[in-house]
């Protein structure tokens, strides 16, 4: 497997990655506030997007209309080199901080399950990683249970057999990209888990490199 | 990519925007038709909804990113093969496509390399036979300008002859299956590819 490129802007680039009902979306907002709160700029954003791609996405995984896999994923990886060209390249450009709700990792660990996972890897030759990558660990069990709690509808890849080949396919990822995706205990209380996050985010070289003296040591 | 382990038999025209291939295959089509061969046509990009998209960005936009557009037309392709060409194929029938992965290998090659294009492609099933359109860039460019409602990526000759380069290249690598034409005669292109379909291990006797 060739090496993925790297993030070659200035702005920090974090991405947190989960099952569905890991607690990502949640902890992308509680995230961006503490980066606020210490002076950071600071933006996020999200996958799908909410452009014509990311349109048709949402139809097939709502079960508007029926893709096969590898059309699902390819369009996928069409939606994120749009939104890199359109939002996430100019924000890291200004020497940024930008936090993602799912990224590449994502499109490798869903589509696993129909798909070859180096083939998944390979698409995203001229995509980029991002500086940080954090997989929220919930296992399978809690997180269907968190869906049913929350949500009337369920989406696609809600079903918890399919969870476990997702969960395995992200601890394949973490072995691969060691230093890159780091995990994070997401069974933990939302203040638990936001301040492990804020202090890897801390503790990063770029972050260090971006805002020396300028935050508070904790 | 996959050779065709189906009963029916695939055929792709290829060539450079402006040489006609949709006509060529259109005729062909009809022919094999009114010989009461079972035919299904399709062509690249489709007319689905992402196929749709793809003329739409071609159209509005000058600058369309290549990068995206690969995997647009990546993403079309897969939909035709599970929705049309495998289910077609798998009847015994001949589907005759307008453009295929080689396509995407001739034009994006103007700006990836031609290994990288062939891996996002690897999952689809080849076509038993390609013809290319043999028409010089210069002829291209010039039928491009004469009709108003093509949607074409390039028109320009100097674009033309890249991508033609690409063609050459698919032409060299892939030579038992592909052939050139001669737009203004191709009277016995029918008969030829009935003779091959016949000669497809699996083709269903009439």
């Amino acid at each position: 497997m060739r090496p993925l490129p790297e993030n070659p802007y200035p702005g920090f680039f974090i991405d947190i990655e989960g099952l569905d009902g890991s607690g990502a979306t949640t902890q992308v907002a509680l995230i961006k506030e503490t980066l606020k709160k210490e002076g950071c700029n600071v933006y996020t954003t999200k996958e799908p997007t909410d452009n014509v791609i990311g349109g048709m996405i949402r139809g097939a995984l709502t079960g508007v209309y029926k893709l096969p896999p590898p059309a699902l994923q390819l369009l996928f990886v069409a939606d994120r080199i749009h939104h890199l060209s359109r939002q996430i390249i100019p924000i890291l450009q200004n020497h940024n901080i930008l936090i993602t709700d799912r990224f590449l990792w994502s499109t490798i660990a869903f589509g696993s399950v129909n798909l070859n996972k180096n083939w998944l890897v390979e698409l995203h030759h001229y995509c980029f990683i991002p500086d940080l990558s954090i997989f929220l660990r919930v296992s399978p069990k809690i997180c269907v249970e968190r869906i049913k709690a929350d949500r009337f509808d369920f989406e696609l890849f809600e079903e918890e057999k399919k969870m476990w080949k997702v969960w395995d396919t992200y601890e394949w990822l973490v072995k691969k990209f060691p230093n890159k995706i780091l995990v994070i205990d997401g069974e933990q209380s939302q203040e638990k888990i936001s301040s492990e996050i804020f202090k890897k985010i801390k503790n990063h070289p770029k972050f260090m490199r971006m805002y020396r003296n300028e935050i508070s040591k904790q | 990519m996959k050779i065709n382990p189906y009963k029916g038999f695939f055929i792709a025209f290829e060539g450079l925007d402006g040489s006609g291939s949709d006509k060529v295959a259109l005729d062909v089509v009809k022919t094999l038709a009114a010989e009461n061969y079972p035919v299904v046509f399709t062509k690249e990009p489709s007319q689905g909804q992402i196929g749709r998209f793809i003329k739409k960005m071609i159209k509005e936009r000058g600058e369309v990113s290549p990068l995206v557009l690969e995997y647009l037309f990546a993403a079309d392709r897969a939909i035709q093969m599970e929705d049309r060409i495998i289910p077609s194929l798998k009847e015994g029938k001949i589907v005759i496509s307008d453009r295929c992965l080689w396509s995407s290998l001739a034009y994006r090659s103007l700006y990836y390399p031609i290994h990288w294009i062939l891996e996002i492609n690897k999952e689809f099933v080849l076509p038993d036979n390609t013809y290319f359109i043999d028409l010089t860039p210069w002829e291209c460019s010039k039928n491009i300008k004469k009709s108003e409602d093509e949607v074409v990526l390039y028109e320009t000759e100097s674009k033309l002859s890249q991508v033609r380069e690409g063609y050459e290249w698919i032409r060299n690598k892939f030579s038992y299956c592909f052939d050139i034409i001669n737009p203004e005669d191709y009277t016995d292109l029918v008969a030829e590819i009935i003779a091959r379909a016949k000669r497809h291990s699996k083709f269903p006797k009439r």
